[in-house]
């Protein structure tokens, strides 16, 4: 969906400001521009998206591969095919990036993402890599 | 839980693979049936 018919789904026209300058605006202005009742769930939908950028930097230590595994434990959860996950860590085995590199037997694996970037260089030697396989309850 | 030959093979892959381009594979975990296995752990790879 276009972000104007997603700003139409929570009552604003099409008339509105942008996105970034609905963020921007205090709440007179922003009733104002969109009408009261537009604003509220404008206002809402727009600190949903920041919660959940921050939500996105929480990043977990995985220092042993207990701590790995219950990461990942509820991801893996009964899945009918098998998956091959690969967590990037740091030197200080911070998780960097979580990547799904595949689904399914080998025959029929298909290739979801083949890069992980790190905080500096992709390919720094600090950079640690986790593989994990899950393979479907029996 | 026991490894197949697979995930073993897989595993060394891993480890050549990581050790050319300098990065480390500090483990491989297979996973099932809420219980894992770690190679790492269990000393099936040179990591």
């Amino acid at each position: 969906m276009t972000t104007s018919e997603l700003l139409s789904l929570l009552g604003v026209g099409p008339a509105a400001p942008t996105l970034f300058e609905l963020g921007r605006l205090d709440t007179w202005r922003l009733v104002e521009q969109v009408g009261a009742e537009a604003a509220n769930t404008v206002r809402a939908a727009i600190e949903l998206g920041r919660r959940a950028l921050r939500a996105r930097d929480v990043r977990p230590r995985l220092k042993t591969a207990r701590e790995a595994f219950l990461y990942l434990e509820p991801a893996l959860a009964a899945r009918r095919r098998e998956r091959f996950h690969v967590l990037c860590l740091s030197s200080k085995r911070v998780l960097l990036a979580d990547v799904l590199v595949a689904e399914g037997q080998r025959t029929d694996a298909w290739w979801i993402r083949g890069r992980c970037s790190a905080s500096r260089s992709p390919l720094a030697p600090a950079g640690w890599y986790w593989p994990i396989t899950t393979r479907a309850a029996t | 839980m026991k490894p197949s030959e697979d995930d073993i093979a897989l595993t060394e892959r891993a480890v050549e693979a990581g050790r050319l381009l300098g990065i480390w594979v500090v483990d491989h975990l297979v996973v099932g049936a809420g219980r894992y296995l770690s190679m790492a752990e269990r000393g099936l790879c040179d990591f």
